[in-house]
């Protein structure tokens, strides 16, 4: 992200263009006083007088970047976007002001927005660290994590020492790897390969009998799928009986020859790449399992790198976000605070502390987090969004609905603001004001807790048929869910 | 006759009537009173490092009149040895402690036969053979047991005779006339697919923090119900009602008749599951519908640990509503039932969501602690974690509370000043007026630590009324009649709370100047009753007149 000092240079250079425009002594005076505002992060006034110059030169495009830049400083993004919009029609290749909307969009926590504006900037000024790293950022959370992937392994050829390039590539690639295991579950679920899968993960949370479950169920269904004994050897060894798992490793048969077992034989040797290539021309089972497993080698060679770098930001949020995963959100709330600290001005970085202070049920803490956020960036839906939503789980819901319509006007109708906004409706006994955004939400996918709430929400505004077509569209999202079946004694082998 | 001056003139008296009268309404108060009355329980959950769930979720008490003297005497479920899951001893028995009166009580648990076997949970009173005296039902693991009350408080264990031996894990139980026919039937409220042998490790093993597993990791199991035959035994009608198709986690159950259409419903708590109504068709069977009528889930929709449950109208609208606790950050929900089958969240608009959120709750009960015509609230409270605070924000032992009607739909916490609470692993609680005096008084278990009794003390001068059932069609017990008096409704019936039962009087708070002069009884036989109050401040009995 831009910080505000090199934020500040770039508004001192376009301010040579305006002054030099040469309109008189008003003019320059009032620019001038614009200029020392900013310099002295008085944005408030810096808008006030840009805002006046914009009346005293209509015309003058360069007031309309400047406003821009005050608006976008003062955490006003929408109002930021409108006025670099109306630069860019008259100046449509100008790198910086691109930079600035794309910015905007990314502190509005509107990434997908933002990829075309820093795209543009990026196209514009290839050398620009800054824009190609707010664009790969807005690329991996807008949920294209292979374009997002190519831009960060730019960035760390680059600068092998930035340690945001390297947490981006690696969130990519777990992405990616993320993405492999679902299409694996959801086209070949019983597949040995799918049974592998779903050990390994039981098996990083802990899970145990789960784990060892799932992998004796993959040896059942392909008694030569890989890795199977030394997987079940973990779990035997994790579960303290050491002796089982080197009877377990002992059913193993004699080693192939590497070439017989591709691509096995390059995950070994920590080829994840060549892995990659391999499995994206194929489409089987076994390479979508290959394809998820190289992809999380290679996240986590990323995130050796970045946790080989010193102590940055970049660091503590890969912690806080693999606490996250894990389930542990009062120690991820400890790293995000750690995030926070050495990075202040990031509202991303607020925005996963917040995030897990709200999975942690620290209310009171989210509560005084989110007023700070907003007491920087009072237009961040984020900072709404989390304010409202503590306050109503608190049971001020009342004080809650403001700042929730607020949020979802601004996010541009995120579903998941618009769940906590339908909450505190039914909650406040207003379900009727509920319907419409559940029913936004809902587009996004069938949810179980939306769609009870979409049903006491059809109830109060008397809509009873509604109501029941919604409870049973909620029982056929409860009947699919497929609960993890009950799980039997880690046996000897 | 002389007239009273107060020294200091007219003032001072002028004064003092006014703080007399500002204590009469709107203060509660409770003294802990368990140690001075004989009662030093201690409820025994058989804590062990392996942390099976079962030592978690013990603890349910039962007030009623087991020695027919009139006065309410209060028994103790207790736990067992956690491996073997039998009682090893005295301090495991569960325990009758007989009111003698004057707020003393004495152990005669040997005497009565009730010391109980294998790790006991809920306890639910009833006389369910018509004979005029109360009688028991346990639930257990793998060990539910019926007592009949043989009279003068001495029972024998009925069990085997009036077939309802069940191999599940029964966590409570509540006694309902559900096909009206005069004779109590038993709905027992199972928990889970659970077998002690299964040693899950939950918690943090890096930390050496074992703790109890969420039931989330066991199968759910269904409800069993008994159809009382009329002649101590008992069907099972799980299957032909309908009850059998539905698998929950069952932790309590309260009954009433929420739609007004003569058959009484039942509202089962689930643990980490939609909780559970089943509408009484009338026609022997149950259609479930916790979902549609807005109680199975609080306004979010998110499962919660639901554990205890009252079911009575405390805005009396003459509906009955539906009050539950759950863990903290779940709140403890408020259901109005607004009539037509349908209720609606009150949760936050009560002022509950804010008492409630940052507290876990066991035990709840409806009940009018300062006679001031509304029901209040009494809630047991502890997580269900003894190391909750190694894992969240959130505390093991808490602090019981008590949140007062204040009559506009909303409750205010008045626990600070009502008691000195102290924090402790609370579970079940029972409800009388133990001591006659016209004020519902509580008693509470505790995990690993001493029962409590509070004596209600309210600085009240409102005036009360109880009304003691005698069905004649009905059962017995009246359970499932309709009392009205004044604008007040109570469902009678002996299940509340956690686990727990109270089968007492029912308890009218009537105000400071009570223009009510008669009790209409709704019998479940269908007779319609109206009897005059010839006093206020007493226990009244109503005999079922048959039609």
């Amino acid at each position: 992200m831009l910080g505000l000092r090199p934020a500040l240079q770039l508004a001192a250079l376009l301010l040579l263009g305006v002054v030099g425009a040469g309109q008189g002594a008003d003019v320059a005076g009032l620019a001038r006083q614009a200029s020392e505002a900013l310099r002295a992060r008085d944005f408030e006034a810096a808008e006030r007088l840009y805002r006046r110059l914009a009346v005293l030169m209509p015309d003058e495009a360069g007031i309309d970047l400047n406003l821009g830049l005050a608006l976008y400083s003062a955490g006003k993004y929408d109002a930021a976007v409108g006025s670099l919009g109306r630069f860019l029609e008259a100046v449509p290749d100008h790198a910086p002001a691109w930079l600035l909307v794309g910015m905007s969009h990314q502190k509005a926590a509107r990434p997908a927005e933002a990829v075309f504006p820093l795209g543009r900037a990026v196209e514009l000024d290839p050398e620009n660290g800054v824009a190609r790293l707010e664009l790969t950022d807005a690329l991996l959370r807008s949920g294209q994590p292979d374009r997002a992937r190519t831009e960060f392994s730019v960035l760390t050829a680059r600068n092998a020492a930035d340690p945001k390039a390297w947490l981006g590539l690696g969130l990519s690639c777990a992405e990616l790897s993320g993405r492999a295991a679902a299409e694996l579950e959801r086209t070949a679920p019983d597949s040995a390969y799918s049974r592998l899968l779903l050990g390994r993960a039981a098996a990083a949370q802990g899970r145990l009998r789960a784990a060892f479950g799932h992998f004796r169920a993959a040896e059942s269904i392909d008694s030569e799928a890989p890795g199977t004994h030394e997987a079940i050897a973990a779990v035997y060894r994790a579960s303290g009986r050491p002796e089982w798992a080197a009877a377990e490793l002992a059913k193993r048969s004699a080693p192939e020859p590497c070439e017989r077992r591709l691509p096995e034989c390059w995950f070994e040797a920590g080829d994840h790449g060549r892995v990659i290539e391999w499995a994206e021309r194929e489409g089987t089972p076994k390479a979508l399992y290959w394809r998820a497993r190289a992809y999380a080698g290679q996240a986590e060679a990323a995130h050796a790198r970045l946790l080989a770098l010193p102590p940055s930001s970049a660091a503590y949020q890969l912690a806080g976000t693999i606490e996250d995963l894990a389930g542990n959100p009062r120690e991820a709330a400890g790293s995000w605070r750690e995030a926070v600290r050495l990075e202040p001005a990031n509202p991303n970085l607020r925005a996963g502390l917040l995030r897990a202070l709200r999975s942690a049920g620290q209310d009171e803490e989210c509560e005084r987090e989110a007023r700070a956020l907003l007491r920087r960036w009072p237009d961040s839906s984020v900072g709404r969004f989390h304010l409202g939503d503590a306050l109503r789980r608190m049971g001020r819901v009342e004080e809650s609905i403001p700042l929730l319509e607020g949020a979802v006007g601004l996010s541009g109708g995120d579903a998941v603001m618009r769940a906590a906004l339908a909450t505190a409706y039914l909650a406040a006994g207003r379900g009727e004001e509920a319907v419409p955004h559940l029913e936004a939400a809902l587009e996004t996918g069938e949810d179980a807790q939306l769609l009870f709430q979409l049903s006491r929400a059809y109830q109060a505004a008397g809509r009873r048929e509604e109501a029941r077509l919604a409870l049973r569209r909620r029982s056929a999202v409860v009947s699919a869910g497929s609960p993890e079946p009950r799980q039997g004694e880690i046996a000897a082998p | 006759m002389p007239r009273t001056v107060l020294p200091g003139g007219p003032w001072l008296g002028s004064a003092l009537l006014l703080l007399c009268g500002a204590a009469a309404f709107g203060q509660i108060r409770f003294r802990d009173v368990a140690s001075a009355a004989g009662v030093e329980f201690v409820l025994e959950s058989g804590p062990t490092s392996r942390k099976p769930m079962i030592e978690a979720v013990a603890g349910g008490v039962a007030a009623f009149d087991a020695d027919g003297d009139g006065r309410p005497d209060i028994y103790f479920t207790n736990g067992a040895a956690s491996g073997s899951l039998r009682k090893q001893g005295p301090a495991q028995w569960n325990r009758l402690y007989r009111n003698l009166g004057r707020m003393r009580f004495e152990d005669v648990t040997e005497a009565s036969g009730v010391a109980g076997r294998g790790y006991s949970m809920g306890a639910a009173a009833a006389d369910f053979d018509n004979d005029g005296d109360a009688d028991l039902f346990v639930a257990g693991y793998r060990s539910n047991v019926l007592y009949r009350n043989e009279g003068r408080g001495e029972f024998s264990d009925v069990t085997q005779a009036a077939g309802i031996v069940s191999e599940a894990w029964s966590v409570a139980a509540g006694w309902f006339d559900y096909d009206n026919d005069g004779a109590l039937d038993l709905l027992v409220v199972n928990y889970l697919d659970w077998d002690p042998a299964d040693d899950r490790y939950c918690g943090d093993r890096d930390r050496g923090l074992r703790i109890y597993c969420s039931p989330t990791y066991w199968p759910p199991l269904p409800n069993t119900l008994y159809r009382n035959r009329g002649d101590g035994t008992f069907e099972d009608m799980s299957d032909a009602s309908g009850l059998a198709g539905h698998a929950g986690k069952g932790m309590s159950v309260a009954f009433a008749d929420f739609d007004l259409d003569g058959w009484i419903d039942a509202f089962v708590t689930n643990d980490t599951e939609p909780d559970f109504l089943f509408r009484n068709l009338g026609d022997g069977t149950f259609e479930e519908v916790g979902l549609l009528a807005g109680v199975a889930l609080a306004s979010d929709g998110v499962p919660i640990s639901s554990m205890g449950a009252d079911f009575q109208d405390y805005d009396n609208d003459g509906l009955p509503d539906i009050h539950v606790t759950a863990l903290n950050r779940q709140t403890f929900p408020l259901f109005r039932n607004q009539g037509g089958g349908l209720f609606e969240d009150r949760t936050a608009r009560s002022g509950l969501h804010g008492l409630t959120v940052s507290r876990s709750g066991w035990a709840t009960k409806f009940a009018d602690f300062d006679n001031d015509g509304f029901k209040d609230l009494f809630v047991t409270a502890s997580h269900v974690s003894d190391l909750a605070e190694e894992f969240e924000s959130a505390s093991y032992r808490q602090r019981n509370a008590v949140f007062r009607n204040t009559g506009n739909g909303t409750f205010t916490d008045v626990s600070g000043q009502a008691a000195e609470f102290l924090p402790a692993a609370h579970r079940g609680a029972a409800f009388a007026d133990f001591d006659g005096d016209g004020r519902v008084d509580a008693v509470t278990s505790t995990i690993g630590g001493s029962a409590e009794l509070w004596r209600n003390v309210s600085p009240s001068r409102n005036r009360w009324v109880a009304i003691r059932l005698v069905g004649t069609a009905s059962s017995r017990d009246g359970a499932g009649a309709r009392v009205h008096v004044g604008g007040q409704v109570v469902t009678a019936g002996s299940s509340s709370g956690y686990a727990s039962s109270s089968l007492v009087p029912l308890h009218f708070g009537l105000g400071a100047e009570p223009g009510a002069a008669s009790v209409r009884v709704v019998w479940p036989s269908g007779a319609d009753q109206i009897v005059d109050l010839e006093g206020l401040d007493r226990v009244v009995t109503v005999l079922e007149r048959r039609r």
